[in-house]
Formats: C-alpha cells, sequence, structure tokens
C-alpha cells in the first residue's frame, strides 16, 4: 500500500517534470465573469440551431444580453476573433424587452426577479438558448443557469425548457450538467 | 560443406533431401513473408484502431476540456477499462497540462513513465504539439503513432469547433500481435511438419522416377563387374539422360565383349601355339640329342680311322723299315728309305689329327717340329753340323692342306740333308710360313699362305730344272704345290730356297 502510494508520487513528480519544459505559458487566474463568459461561449458550441433559425448562412449568431454590462465587455472582446458553427457572433445589448429581437442566445442577469419573469413569459422563446446567473433562473422558465460550486462554476439545465425551445443540445455538456425536468 | 554432407549418400537420399529441403524453405519463406506481411497490417490496423478510440476519447472529452471539468474527462477514460491491451491514457488541455489519467491496474507507473520518456516518444509529443500550432494543420485532427519497444504509442490532438482544446495520448501493448505471431507460428509449424510428411511420402514415390534407373544402372554396373559377364545388358525405360547413359553403358559393354572374346581368342590361339612350340622344342632337343650323340659317335669313329690309318701307316712304315736289313744295294735303300718317310710324314699327321680335339685341323708348328726332327734322327750322320730353324707361327691346318705341305716339306728337308751338306759340312735349314694377309687384314696377293723353305747348301745342280726333273722328289713338289692351287718359285741364290704361295 505504501508502495503504490510512493509509486504514485514518483509518477506525479515525472509528470510535473514532464510537463514543466512542454507547457507553452501560464496564465493569471481567470475572473468570474471572465469564466462565464467563456462557458457560454462553450455552449454555443454544442448547441445546434435549425436552418430555419438563420436568414442565410452568413447570418451570425446573435446573443443577446440583458443587464450585466461587465458581461457584455467581455463576451465582445471574446467574440471579435472566434467563429462558431462558421458563423460570427454578434453581441447586442438590449435595455428593454422591445428590444430583444432574432436573437439566438439570451443572457439574463443582474435584474429583478419580476423583471426577469415578465421577460422569459412574453418573448418568444421558440430557437432561443437563455442563460441566467441565478437559484431560480431554470424555474421561471430558463434553460441554463450558472451555479456557483466550492472550486468551479458549474451549471444546470432545464430539459423539459430546452425542449420546448426546439434547440437540440450535445449529450456531452448534459453530461456535465446539473438536469431539471420540470 | 553441403556438397561434402552430400556426397557420400545415394542419389535417391540426394533426391528426397534435397526436395524436402527446398520444399520445406519455400514453404518457410511463404509462410515468413505472410507472417511479415501480416504483421505489418496488423501493426496498421493497430494503429488505426487506436486512433479511432483516441478519437472518440477526444470527442467524448471535449465538453469536459471546455468547461474544464476533469471529473468528467477521467470517467470517459475508465470507459477504456475494456480495451485490454491499453495500459495507459491521458488527456491533455490546450496548454499541455494534464488533465486526466487512466491507467490499467497492475500496470507499473515507472515503466510507463519511462516509455514516456524515451527520446522517440517525447520527440512525437512535442512534434504534434508543435504541429497544431501550424494553421494549415489546425483543421484536421493529428495524430501521431510510435511503434517503442513492444508498445504502441499515440498522441492524437482534440480539435472541437476548429479548435484546438487538448490531446490524447493512449499506451497500448502489442501482446494482441504477439499472441496472434504465437499462434501463426504454431499452425506454420503444423503446417510445415504435416507438408514435410506429405512431400517426403510423395518424393519416395515419385523420386523412383529418377532414381530407379539409375539404381538399375548401377546393379548392373555391379553385376557386370563382379561376374566379368560382358553379355548382361541394362534395361531402358525412359528417352532421358538417363536413357541416353543406359545406351551409351550398353554399347561400351557390347564393345568390351567383342574385344575381350577376341582377346579370349587370341589367348586360346596363343595358348595352342605355345603348346605347339614346346613340342617343336622337345622334339629339337630330341633331335639335338640325337645328333650330338651321332656326332659323338661320329667324332670317336673319326678318331678310330685316323687312329687305324695311322697304324696302317705305322704298319706299312714298319713293313718298310723291315726290308731294309734286306736290301744291300744303297739306291734301293734310299727308295725304301724315301718311301717310308713319306708314309711317316702322313702317319704324324694323322697322329696329331687323332689327337687334336677337333679331329680336323693340327697344329702345323708342332707337326713341323715333330717331322723335322724326325728326319733329322734319319738323317744324323749327315745333319750333325746343321741347324734347323722354323717360324710357322702356330697356324692350324686342315688335312687337305696338312698333308700335301707336310709332304712338301718332307721332301725339300730330305732332299737338303741328303745332297746339300756333304761331308758334314755347317749349314742352316729355315722352313717359314707366313700369312700374306697384311696387318689391315687386306689380301696383298691371291694366295693366303707363303711357305719358304731355304738352305745354305750346295744348291740344286745347275743343270737340274725342277719342273721338269725326273725325280719322284721333285715331281711330288710340283705335283703337291698344284693340289694346292698354289705357285712355286726356286731361287738359287746362296743354297737352295723354294717358295710355295697357296
Amino acid at each position: 500500500m505504501k508502495e503504490s502510494s510512493i509509486k504514485l508520487s514518483a509518477f506525479l513528480l515525472l509528470l510535473l517534470t514532464f510537463f514543466s519544459f512542454s507547457a507553452t505559458s501560464t496564465r493569471a487566474p481567470l475572473t468570474e465573469y471572465e469564466v462565464k463568459a467563456a462557458y457560454l461561449y462553450n455552449f454555443i458550441k454544442f448547441v445546434q440551431w435549425p436552418q430555419k433559425a438563420f436568414s442565410d448562412s452568413l447570418d451570425p449568431i446573435v446573443i443577446g444580453i440583458i443587464g450585466d454590462d461587465a458581461f457584455y465587455d467581455i463576451l465582445r472582446v471574446l467574440a471579435e476573433e472566434k467563429t462558431v458553427h462558421s458563423r460570427n457572433l454578434e453581441i447586442r445589448k438590449y435595455e428593454h424587452y422591445e428590444d430583444i429581437r432574432n436573437c439566438h442566445v439570451l443572457y439574463i442577469s443582474s435584474i429583478e426577479r419580476r423583471y426577469q419573469v415578465s421577460i422569459l413569459q412574453r418573448m418568444h422563446r421558440k430557437w432561443v438558448l437563455t442563460v441566467g446567473n441565478v437559484e431560480y433562473f431554470t424555474r421561471i422558465g430558463g434553460i441554463i443557469n450558472f451555479i456557483n460550486e466550492k472550486d468551479h462554476v458549474g451549471f444546470e439545465i432545464n430539459m423539459t425548457e430546452l425542449q420546448k425551445s426546439g434547440l437540440e443540445m450535445s449529450s456531452q455538456i448534459l453530461k456535465l450538467a446539473t438536469l431539471i425536468r420540470k | 560443406m553441403i556438397q561434402r554432407l552430400f556426397k557420400n549418400i545415394s542419389i535417391k537420399q540426394k533426391l528426397t533431401a534435397i526436395i524436402l529441403l527446398i520444399s520445406t524453405l519455400a514453404l518457410l519463406l511463404s509462410s515468413i513473408s505472410f507472417m511479415v506481411f501480416d504483421q505489418i497490417q496488423l501493426k496498421k490496423k493497430m494503429a488505426r484502431d487506436l486512433q479511432i478510440l483516441a478519437d472518440i476519447i477526444g470527442n467524448n472529452c471535449s465538453a469536459a476540456l471546455l468547461f474544464n471539468i476533469p471529473r468528467d474527462a477521467q470517467e470517459t477514460l475508465s470507459a477504456i477499462r475494456a480495451h485490454q491491451h491499453i495500459l495507459a491514457a491521458s488527456i491533455y488541455d490546450s496548454n499541455n497540462n494534464l488533465f486526466a489519467h487512466y491507467q490499467r491496474a497492475g500496470t507499473d507507473s515507472v515503466f510507463l513513465n519511462q516509455i514516456m520518456h524515451e527520446p522517440q516518444v517525447s520527440e512525437a509529443f512535442l512534434q504534434m504539439t508543435s504541429l497544431r500550432k501550424n494553421p494549415n494543420t489546425q483543421n484536421s485532427p493529428e495524430a501521431i503513432h510510435v511503434f517503442y519497444k513492444d508498445n504502441l504509442l499515440l498522441f492524437q490532438s482534440i480539435v472541437f469547433e476548429n479548435e484546438f482544446i487538448g490531446s490524447v495520448y493512449l499506451h497500448s501493448d502489442m501482446k494482441e500481435i504477439k499472441s496472434r505471431l504465437q499462434g501463426y507460428m504454431g499452425i506454420v509449424a503444423i503446417v510445415i511438419l504435416a507438408s514435410f510428411m506429405v512431400i517426403y511420402f510423395l518424393t519416395a514415390n515419385f523420386q523412383r522416377v529418377v532414381s530407379n534407373p539409375i539404381l538399375l544402372l548401377t546393379q548392373t554396373a555391379k553385376k557386370v563387374s563382379s561376374e566379368k559377364d560382358y553379355s548382361i545388358r541394362a534395361i531402358k525405360d525412359s528417352e532421358d539422360e538417363i536413357g541416353f547413359l543406359i545406351d551409351s553403358f550398353n554399347e561400351m559393354l557390347s564393345k568390351i565383349e567383342i574385344s575381350d572374346n577376341a582377346l579370349k581368342h587370341i589367348s586360346k590361339e596363343l595358348q595352342k601355339q605355345t603348346e605347339q612350340l614346346k613340342k617343336e622344342l622337345k622334339e629339337r632337343k630330341k633331335a639335338e640329342n640325337k645328333i650330338k650323340k651321332s656326332l659323338d659317335e661320329k667324332e670317336i669313329l673319326l678318331q678310330e680311322i685316323h687312329h687305324r690309318v695311322k697304324n696302317n701307316l705305322q704298319i706299312i712304315s714298319s713293313l718298310l723299315k723291315l726290308q731294309f736289313k734286306d736290301i744291300s744295294d744303297a739306291s734301293i735303300l734310299t727308295l725304301f728309305q724315301d718311301c717310308h718317310n713319306r708314309v711317316k710324314t702322313m702317319g704324324l699327321i694323322h697322329e696329331q689329327l687323332y689327337q687334336s680335339h677337333d679331329l680336323s685341323n693340327i697344329n702345323f708348328e708342332d707337326y713341323v717340329r715333330s717331322l723335322t726332327s724326325y728326319l733329322f734322327q734319319i738323317y744324323r750322320q749327315k745333319a750333325a753340323n746343321i741347324i734347323i730353324h722354323i717360324d710357322v707361327q702356330n697356324t692350324s691346318f686342315g688335312i687337305d692342306l696338312a698333308i700335301p705341305c707336310g709332304l712338301i716339306i718332307n721332301e725339300v728337308i730330305s732332299n737338303s740333308l741328303k745332297y746339300a751338306f756333304p761331308d758334314n759340312h755347317q749349314g742352316k735349314i729355315d722352313i717359314i710360313l707366313s700369312n700374306t694377309s697384311g696387318k689391315n687384314g687386306k689380301m696383298q696377293s691371291e694366295y693366303k699362305y707363303k711357305l719358304v723353305i731355304r738352305d745354305n747348301g750346295n744348291g740344286l745342280p745347275k743343270n737340274i730344272n725342277f719342273r721338269t726333273a725326273d725325280t719322284l722328289g721333285l715331281k711330288l713338289i710340283n705335283a703337291l704345290t698344284n693340289q694346292l692351287h698354289g705357285n712355286i718359285t726356286l731361287s738359287r741364290k746362296s743354297g737352295t730356297a723354294f717358295t710355295i704361295l697357296f
């Protein structure tokens, strides 16, 4: 038992030495916003929109943001150089419910619960991936919600809402999420 | 080495050995090439299968990588347990940091790590990580595999939505290939053994086509040489080189047979001839003996005859001597004495003849000495002061020469003793017989001998021509010279000298 633990530590040590020279760069730890922005971006990669959700093949994927200015700034930087499913990303900031049109992803954050409920109830939710950042978000009709776990950021998915939206999501991401059925 | 090994075994064994060797070799060669080909194919397949597995793992882990959830990647890797040959698997993130690791239970970590640090392996890893930085290759998932000491190592990049998000490392053993190789080896061994037996069985039957005629030929040759019977013929049953050999062998045999028969015939003939010769030799010896016997008999007879002739002449001479007493007339006594001398002269020859060893020749010198001493004895009163010199050089004469010569000498010497030296005068008589042939053996004249009889006495009376004289003595000398086919000359210088060439 003791011997095997020594072996394991020796192995790990060796691995560390191996990667100490193979690692290309080291980064400063990411902020919570940055992690979530990256998650959002990654969600898009695992979601399939039907052809009808776009007017043509050059149509960008529109990411709408309500409420969180910091998030908007980070995503804009991210979206500048990236494409997903061969489409560019377009980040839009919505101030009012009336502004929400033709978006594929909608991030709702930092606004009062009642506004959130009214937006989700009143908007056209077909082919729109809704992402939130409050614990009740999936219960009020949102599809994905970030949850802060003790050492990393996790997320939950409301499967019923997902099916209603008509979007297809990769099983890989479902595997990582906490699944909720209303 | 092989040639020496093959040298002393029979053709049958040679054929079997060669066929077995070649077919086994061919089989072995084809089996090996098949195995090598199979191994290569298998390795390729293995690398491909491993790549597919790495692809699946990469796909299943892409979300975990993107959302940085190692636990999930770990779970995915755990599913590898089903693949018995994979010893270890790792997932690295886009910065080449270890993200998840799997290790088959019971696998030595130090060993795995050693392999990872082999220059070949780490080089492959670096190569792959550098490849994904290259924009041209970024779109396609890159995989690099390394075969290292019965291990297959594979690095596969994980690309999701055209983005490099990490890499998969798989370490597989090659037990499958090894066990398959062992299986093949077993099959090859069995196949070779089985075909060895089949080929041996077939060869044992088929090699007879080649070896049997040779064996038969060998047996025939042995039989011929042991029995010395050249009428035996080898039986030919094919039209190939061996058939030709058999034909040549038979032809040779028939030639030998012919010459053998001829030899036998000659030897028989020779034996016959030898026997005949032997017989002839025997007969000849017999005849020779007979001849010798008769020769001996004749010799004895001849000796006897000479003896008897001599005895008879002796008797005649004695009878004449007996008459001497009764004769008072001196002239008649002289006649008797001359007659007696002549008989004695002939008798001396016969005496010498039967004493001589060959009965046909006498030593003339001995004879002349006997004759002169006899004559000097007879005329001792007159010859007291006469010296005789004889030079006859050891000549041998036959009876046909000896008798005339003797008689001539008798007549001349008697004459000299009687008349040449009256009153006991001193004198000298020479009898010289010489060979007229020169030193070189060349004939100097037509005559072979020269007889000179001379004295330094009074000489013949001047009125006497010795050729026509009436005296018996001179008549005899002439007659005897004629008998010798000779030529006589007389010289009257200082006495008398008769020279007779014959």
